[in-house]
């Protein structure tokens, strides 16, 4: 049996979305798990077990893994899965495939300045694993991203729960371009199986992966006045730059979720 | 070993006080372990192992905990600690009497609400216990506050592995006997101290915000019903506002008693 954990969050957009692609390419039979918190409860009835949660991604998912492990046989395989994600593909041929070499397999966003951790987007182990790690979504552990900033995130003490256990994971990594513009983690294919749209439940927020194009501050003069003046003008420029990018993103965010709401495979061909 | 995991965040403020009371109070063998995000490294000197780490609080004592775990044995005590907590006597002989009845124990916070949680603020295990249970301290699982309300908080996650794996614990409860607010400046079991109020000065509690303006059900239709949900609003605003703007003033006041050292800011709360 395959278990699937997913959440939404505040906004019901993506729930037949994802449960009709779910439905059409998921090969084996499976029970999805999920937590609407702020939706009207009646756009749970696709899901076989609703849960009452409150508070940060992380937490809830783990929150999830505990109920699913509590029901599940250890031997039962675990999927985690954002709310904006959906397979496009069956991907259960990749995620054997990956299982026969290791424990664990899940996205690694390296569009998203060399994020080192597994993410939930898209993650499978068997619940047993999930339990002998202590599997832990949370951010914590740090590390070096690709500009030499130490970051965390979401998936952050997991890496570091794999890294202490020995334990080797099989990184799937994005199949389709990076958009030339807009958010460089958005609209993206995972091993020409998983679709994630990124920002699905918060579109203006500009993340970690956005903020790679933001534009750098000019330079600064060694004199007080002009150097103010260049610092207040670096600050306009990218409070601009942010009000510009929010509204590109949520535009084309808007047009690519009505692409796919409208089905068919069209929005698709676009990406890959 | 005890191993003690402690965040500070963004202020040094209670580093100095809390290291002072744990090496005066704490009568075993102990290390400590934290992360001090938006802190300067230099006032790291006086822990034993200090951890880089971003994020919230919870994923950070997660990870702590992931830390210790891989060093240290799993008979060692575990302690979380919030940073703005400290011991105002031996916690050891409570703990002791505690671990000898169950595997876990902790702060309980019944004055927030009837919170049902354990509580980082003041929490002990083994090692292996904590690995044992996957002990997450982050927020996820809902239970009912006394006002009837599904809530969550830190510790909720932490509560469902207890009650899944049947697993006791000792709750501590709030020993002061005289309040100056109902959940901050909290003695719990007589032996800690948690300012409550410590990194974020100014940021009302659950139990709070149950003071904050209530309202009926929207009148009318339109623009009026509009202007009506907007007036709201603004009330509810001006009220976090004058609140917030009180909050920190006892805080401040208690902060400064507790930093000028000796014993008689505790008259104020015992």
């Amino acid at each position: 049996m395959l278990h699937i954990a997913t959440v939404h969050h505040r906004s019901p957009r993506w729930i037949d979305i994802q449960l009709a692609h779910l439905h059409e390419h998921i090969s084996m039979p499976f029970e999805t798990w999920t937590s609407l918190e702020r939706i009207d409860p009646r756009h749970g009835r696709g899901f076989d077990h609703v849960i009452d949660q409150a508070g940060q991604h992380a937490g809830k998912l783990n929150h999830l893994a505990l109920e699913i492990a509590a029901q599940a046989d250890p031997e039962d395989l675990l999927m985690f899965l954002d709310g904006d994600a959906f397979p496009i593909a069956d991907p259960m041929p990749l995620v054997q495939e990956a299982l026969s070499r290791a424990p664990l397999v899940a996205v690694r966003r390296q569009e998203s300045p060399g994020d080192r951790q597994p993410h939930p987007l898209f993650c499978v182990t068997r619940v047993g694993t999930w339990r002998e790690l202590d599997g832990d979504w949370s951010a914590g552990y740090v590390w070096e991203d690709r500009r030499g900033h130490s970051v965390s995130d979401v998936g952050g003490n997991l890496l570091r729960e794999l890294e202490l256990s020995g334990t080797p994971w099989v990184e799937i990594e994005r199949s389709n371009p990076e958009a030339p513009e807009g958010d460089p983690a958005a609209f993206a294919v995972y091993g020409g199986v998983i679709y994630h749209h990124g920002g699905g439940f918060d579109t203006a927020e500009v993340n970690r992966a956005r903020r790679r194009r933001e534009p750098p501050a000019g330079p600064l003069s060694w004199l007080r006045r002009p150097r103010v003046w260049a610092r207040q003008r670096s600050a306009r420029r990218r409070e601009r730059w942010e009000r510009r990018t929010k509204k590109e993103l949520l535009d084309a965010s808007e047009r690519m979720y009505g692409e796919i709401a409208a089905g068919g495979q069209g929005w698709l061909d676009e990406l890959v | 070993m005890l191993q003690i995991a402690t965040v500070h965040y963004s202020s040094p403020r209670w580093i100095d006080i809390q290291l002072a009371h744990l090496h005066e109070h704490i009568s075993v063998p102990f290390e400590t372990w934290t992360s001090l995000e938006g802190i300067d490294p230099g006032h790291g000197g006086g822990f034993d192992h200090v951890i880089d780490q971003a994020g919230q609080h919870a994923g950070k004592l997660n990870h702590l905990a992931l830390e210790i775990a891989a060093q240290a044995d799993p008979e060692d005590l575990l302690m979380f600690l919030d940073g703005d907590a400290f011991p105002i006597a031996d916690p050891m002989p409570l703990v002791q009497d505690a671990l000898s009845r169950a595997p876990l124990v902790a702060v309980r916070r019944d004055e927030n609400l009837g919170d049902l949680q354990p509580h980082p603020l003041f929490c002990v295990t083994t090692v292996r216990t904590w690995r044992e249970l996957g002990g997450d301290w982050s927020a996820g699982y809902m239970w009912e506050d006394r006002l009837g309300r599904k809530v969550s908080d830190v510790g909720g996650n932490l509560l469902r592995q207890l009650e899944l794996t049947g697993t006791p614990w000792v709750e501590i409860g709030r020993s002061n006997t005289r309040d100056l607010d109902p959940i901050f400046f909290g003695v719990y079991g007589g032996v800690i101290y948690h300012h409550g109020a410590g990194f974020r000065d100014a940021e009302l509690t659950r139990l709070h915000r149950t003071r904050a303006p209530r309202f009926g059900a929207l009148p009318g239709f339109g623009s009026a019903r509009e202007a009506m949900r907007r007036r709201r609003v603004h009330r509810r605003e001006q009220w976090e506002q004058r609140s917030n703007q009180q909050l920190p003033e006892p805080s401040q006041r208690m902060y400064a008693r507790i930093a000028a050292g000796g014993r008689e800011w505790l008259d104020e709360v015992l």
